[in-house]
């Protein structure tokens, strides 16, 4: 016979749907610093010291400067910005500001290959000044495990869960379909 | 091969929104037509159609494995240049591909001609696999026809044996996208969501309008949840050029249809297989417009883009006059002109024949017909029977 013997539809699909969400093993782990990943036993002691440096090296290349405590601190909130040392090219001698490191963040599965990427503050575009949510109070537990908000030195916002993987958090949507509109997608 | 004038279901309606056919009627005009249907013999399809369907997929694979090599092609075949790796590493990886349909001319008595072939987005794949078959299950018992026939379509439980087979192992959940606004699109989606969950994986709906970008790169659905694994019901062509095209590769997502079925959804395949195979029975004379040799296809043949999808933008061209033109977006990447293939002419009725891959396996059959000879989002579905 060249055809099938029988057809089932739908019949397994609702149980399957309906079926907890799997925790993605392909998220981010967020932790303060380089004890506290040692500490959460996910990586290997080397493997924290590097994702680190990785961090802090990215930080102090990439985190935007300011010339004042105060033009900083109007970005990331009072507190949350330190003096960065002068760097050999800049012949004025004075301090400038960056947003404090609070944070680093290394990949799992697909991601694992990444360098460690330096956590900032969240801006006042993600908490604006004011906002008592929990998210958006400085983190509390060593593994970022209270669910806390950041930001990257690009000022993209990251999440992080109670059980300290870090969201990935969507920076924009709508880009697939424009060329679609008013056809038929099929063949 | 015939086409048997029938009487319908008293219900037909009914019969075939019970299973979840939802386009049967499109802008007020039948789509689904079983007043008729086509009949052939076994040795027509088992030696006319089956046979040469597999044949010609396997040149196709001869023709990605020299394409993806090749600079030249890629560039006659308008595949922007930052996407050759995507496509590339997807082939050498291995991605396996899950469905396609090559569309034939056949009168029943010569070769079959590829017309083209739908590798990308292939739709019509519900009334093939599940509305015709139920179809001559109960035509049959209502002795609308003579019991004792059968038909070319094992679609259905291929389907469900290709999707448990896409990756070494189940990913954890699997995305299914369309357009949200196509009828067609979105029943063609929920159809595979159910062949995907019988095989044992966790499915999810997006609309492609609503996919998100992760600030780790990644895409996302409307919950923000990451995109693994993502079966589009989008034309890659579309995908390279949009907003995210950019993002496509270092999403980490694995895709179905894979992306080196870009180079055989296009039409510049059909000019490179009559070039890699010249006279072959089952294909048609096609070359590149502009290309000397096409000169050779005499005063009348066919102009299709090198993307074209539901019959837009193709024209049959006649001493130089173009007509049948259909309106659509298409045409800027340049065209293929290809001779014209006799459509059989039933009555007024032309039938193409739709003739299915499931992971790269033929195994299925869906006829469509049309009142011109160039087959249209318009065209009829009719089904089929094998005569005992």
């Amino acid at each position: 016979m060249k055809r099938s013997t029988q057809i089932g539809l739908g019949a397994v699909g609702l149980i399957l749907v309906a079926s907890a969400w799997p925790e993605s093993r392909n998220d981010n782990l967020v932790y303060n610093d380089a004890a506290a990943c040692r500490a959460d036993g996910k990586l290997t002691p080397e493997q924290c010291a590097q994702r680190f440096q990785e961090a802090r090296a990215a930080h102090a290349r990439d985190s935007q400067k300011y010339g004042s405590q105060g033009a900083c601190e109007a970005e990331f909130g009072p507190g949350k910005c330190a003096a960065t040392p002068p760097a050999a090219s800049q012949t004025s001698g004075g301090h400038l500001w960056a947003p404090a490191l609070v944070g680093f963040m290394v990949g799992r599965g697909l991601m694992a290959s990444t360098s460690g990427q330096p956590l900032l503050p969240p801006t006042r575009e993600t908490c604006p000044p004011g906002n008592a949510s929990p998210e958006c109070q400085p983190a509390r537990s060593r593994s970022g495990g209270f669910g806390s908000w950041y930001s990257t030195t690009s000022g993209r916002p990251v999440a992080t869960r109670g059980d300290g993987t870090a969201a990935a958090t969507v920076a924009s949507r709508g880009g697939f379909g424009s060329l679609g509109r008013g056809f038929s997608s099929g063949s | 091969m015939k086409r048997l004038t029938l009487r319908k279901r008293a219900d037909w309606q009914a019969q075939v929104e019970r299973l979840g056919f939802a386009f049967h009627t499109i802008d007020g005009e039948l789509y689904w037509d079983e007043g008729a249907a086509y009949s052939f013999s076994l040795k027509q399809i088992e030696e006319d159609i089956e046979a040469p369907t597999g044949e010609i997929e396997q040149m196709c694979f001869a023709f990605v494995a020299r394409a993806v090599a090749d600079d030249a092609i890629l560039t006659k075949l308008a595949i922007p240049p930052a996407h050759w790796d995507l496509i590339a590493e997807s082939w050498a990886r291995g991605d396996r591909n899950l469905y396609g349909r090559l569309d034939l001319a056949y009168d029943g008595a010569g070769p079959a001609k590829l017309l083209e072939h739908n590798a990308d987005t292939p739709t019509a794949l519900f009334e093939a696999a599940v509305v015709q078959w139920d179809w001559l299950e109960q035509a049959m018992d209502q002795t609308l026809i003579s019991p004792g026939r059968d038909q070319f379509n094992s679609l259905h439980e291929r389907l469900i044996a290709a999707c448990r087979n896409l990756w070494p192992a189940l990913p954890a959940q699997m995305h299914f996208a369309a357009m949200a606004d196509s009828v067609e699109d979105r029943g063609t989606v929920e159809y595979l969501e159910d062949c995907a969950r019988q095989a044992g994986l966790v499915t999810r709906f997006v609309p492609i309008e609503d996919i998100g970008l992760l600030t780790d790169g990644r895409f996302a659905d409307r919950d923000g949840r990451p995109i693994s694994h993502l079966f589009k019901l989008y034309p890659w062509e579309w995908m390279f050029r949009e907003r995210y095209g950019p993002n496509l590769r270092a999403s980490g997502c694995r895709f179905v249809e894979p992306p080196w079925k870009a180079l055989l959804s296009n039409k510049g395949l059909l000019a490179y297989l009559w070039e890699m195979e010249p006279g072959h029975p089952n294909l048609l004379p096609s070359f590149f417009e502009g290309d000397a040799a096409a000169a050779s296809l005499g005063p009348r043949y066919i102009r299709k883009p090198l993307y074209s999808r539901e019959g837009a933008n193709v024209s049959i061209v006649e001493n130089g006059k173009a007509r049948g033109d259909a309106a659509g977006p298409y045409g800027a990447e340049g065209f293929v002109v290809q001779e014209a293939a006799r459509i059989p002419d039933f009555g007024g009725r032309y039938p193409v024949l739709g003739s299915w891959l499931v992971a790269s396996e033929p195994c299925g059959l869906g006829i469509r017909e049309d009142a011109t000879t160039i087959t249209r989002d318009t065209s009829r579905f009719t089904p089929h029977v094998i005569e005992p």
